[in-house]
């Protein structure tokens, strides 16, 4: 699978860990705490898989869903008490919060493989 | 004139100015003598002349029971009635105090007899109603709820009916072998009791007035009395009217704990619809404590000593940040006491804001605070924080709406007061809404997004510290105001 994994979450901890886990394990990530520049890069890059946190200020991450193309993996981070889901918008997954890291690394594993 | 006509002229003269009905008969019952009165008396319609005539003659209707008066007191017996009843042709009843006696010849022989009648009916009436009245105000004053005492201006006490003994818990023996109001009066209301008694001098009345009265058994009940100045026989008295407020202060501790409940309830329902951002906000320094962790894991296993060190520094960060949250919590959804105590509003602010901002996340709102250092009230925090909260959920609400998305915090103070104002970049609200938005139930969001009651309580709240909740008029958006009397640190 070609481009690269897109990480987006307005925690910037969370960010600067998942990329240094992945980093250590050879996979290359790009990180967003901004869920609008995140479109933008999303969709003028190859992307391979996204990674998305559902609260986010300004756009939220099925508002991000929504504007990148449909066959782009995505999966949606929530640590809502109930996930708001929209008709129309397909995931590939939810990861409800809180969730070990390992469940991260392996998501992007089995679709880089 | 000879002697006969001289006595006659003089009985004349003196049964015409007798104040009574008088007339003067010989023994065969003819009028020797009578007055007008006695025509009257009779209800008689003639020239008013009887004299020659017979009783009998001109009255036929004149009673068995008369007649044989007459005979006796022809026969030397003096007869009187205090209270005669007298039945009148037309249903009407009069009374009458009448005597009957023998006049004497100069002989000493019974010449006839001297009847004097008095209507009495205008007296004995006035004299009924005198007597219906005094046992009303007897009835009154033994069956009244209201305690009532008669006291002289010294404090000694005269009267006092059976609702106020009652208040006070002894009987009446006790009462009126010289207990006084001062024996009954706490001590600490020695200044209001000379003030009330200052207003007695000047306005001849007092109260009403709020104290309490030490019972029998030691307990104080709590009273209010009202009262004026009475002159009795030369002497100035104090009436009181004494109405027991325990049952009302009962109902108002019971309302007090009712309002207490509210409050909490309110808070509870604040706190459900703030859940998903706190839960947000606890899984995030999770999230970032075990990535850390496997990050420090990662680190360990290639000996990278520093990297470790710095990953659990994040980890001790994080965790840090969680226990914020909860501190908030726990400080937000604790139970509210009575007690009030010392708060600096600006570090309530910061208290409240650390779980307030959880909400702030999802969508973006640039949420601006100023606050002026030592802005102390003295306050319960918990409902502070409460109608802080309130207010910020409210414009959080209203900015979410607009374009621009801010909310201004500002702590200031003045001399007498703090002064919190919540602004917010949303519209400003309607006439219509502003009238009613203070009302318990009141709202504009959907439903389960709000309960109504958060105005309506926050302003029960900060009155209840002797301050204000108003709608900032003349403000192109929206702004609450709180003003809370402002004290020194």
């Amino acid at each position: 699978m070609k481009g690269e994994v897109v990480y987006i979450d307005d925690e910037p901890m969370l960010c600067r860990a998942f990329s240094a886990i992945l980093m250590q394990r050879g996979i290359a990530v790009t990180t967003f705490t901004d869920s609008v520049a995140a479109i933008a890069h999303i969709n003028s890059h190859p992307t391979a898989l996204v990674i998305c946190d559902y609260r986010m200020p300004r756009l939220s991450g099925l508002d991000v869903r929504a504007q990148i193309p449909d066959d782009i993996p995505f999966y949606l981070v929530s640590g809502e008490l109930d996930v708001p889901m929209r008709e129309g918008v397909k995931v590939s997954g939810i990861l409800t919060k809180p969730f070990r890291i390992e469940r991260l690394v392996e998501i992007v594993e089995s679709h880089l493989k | 004139m000879d002697t006969a006509a001289q006595a006659r002229w003089l009985l004349d003269a003196v049964v015409g100015a007798v104040p009574l009905s008088a007339a003067v008969f010989d023994r065969e019952m003819r009028y020797l003598a009578h007055n007008g009165s006695w025509i009257a008396a009779h209800g008689y319609q003639c020239d008013g002349d009887l004299r020659g005539r017979s009783h009998y003659e001109v009255f036929p209707e004149i009673t068995e029971d008369w007649r044989s008066i007459h005979r006796r007191c022809m026969e030397g017996s003096t007869e009187r009635r205090e209270l005669d009843v007298f039945e009148r042709a037309d249903g009407g009843r009069e009374y009458l105090r009448w005597v009957v006696s023998p006049w004497r010849k100069a002989e000493h022989e019974i010449g006839g007899i001297i009847i004097f009648v008095e209507n009495i009916t205008e007296q004995v009436i006035t004299q009924r109603r005198l007597q219906e009245r005094e046992a009303l105000v007897d009835d009154l004053f033994q069956k009244s709820p209201v305690g009532l005492n008669l006291c002289r201006m010294d404090g000694l006490w005269v009267e006092s009916n059976p609702a106020f003994l009652d208040i006070i818990g002894y009987n009446r023996e006790e009462a009126d072998g010289g207990l006084t109001y001062w024996q009954l009066t706490p001590r600490k209301y020695d200044a209001d009791e000379a003030q009330q008694l200052e207003r007695l001098r000047t306005t001849h009345h007092y109260g009403p007035y709020e104290k309490e009265f030490i019972r029998k058994d030691g307990k104080h009940v709590p009273v209010r009395l009202n009262g004026f100045l009475v002159e009795r026989e030369g002497e100035t008295y104090i009436w009181s009217l004494i109405e027991d407020l325990t049952a009302q202060r009962t109902l108002e501790v019971a309302v007090d704990q009712e309002r207490v409940k509210a409050i909490q309830a309110t808070k509870l329902a604040t706190l459900g619809e703030m859940a998903a951002g706190i839960a947000h906000e606890i899984n995030n320094p999770l999230g970032i404590i075990d990535a850390f962790a496997f990050v420090a894991r990662d680190a360990v296993a290639r000996g990278d000593a520093t990297a470790a060190h710095e990953a659990l520094e994040v980890i001790r960060d994080a965790t840090e940040r969680a226990g914020k949250i909860v501190h908030g919590l726990k400080r937000f959804a604790r139970q509210s006491t009575d007690d009030t105590e010392l708060v600096d509003v600006g570090k309530l602010v910061e208290d409240t804001l650390t779980l307030w901002r959880t909400r702030m996340r999802s969508d973006a709102a640039e949420l601006s605070v100023s606050v002026e250092q030592d802005a102390c009230v003295q306050a319960r925090p918990v409902e502070l924080g409460q109608v802080l909260v309130n207010l910020l959920n409210n414009a959080f609400d209203a900015a979410r709406k607009s374009d621009d998305r801010w909310i201004d915090l500002t702590v200031a103070f003045d001399a007498s007061d703090v002064v919190i104002s919540v602004e917010d970049s949303g519209p400003p609200i309607l006439p219509t809404v502003a009238s009613e938005m203070f009302r318990a139930f009141f709202t504009t969001k959907p439903a389960g997004e709000g309960t109504g009651l958060g105005l309506s309580i926050s302003r029960e709240i900060i009155e209840r510290h002797g301050g204000s909740l108003v709608l900032a008029a003349e403000v192109a958006n929206t702004r609450f105001v709180v003003r809370i009397p402002r004290v020194d640190r």
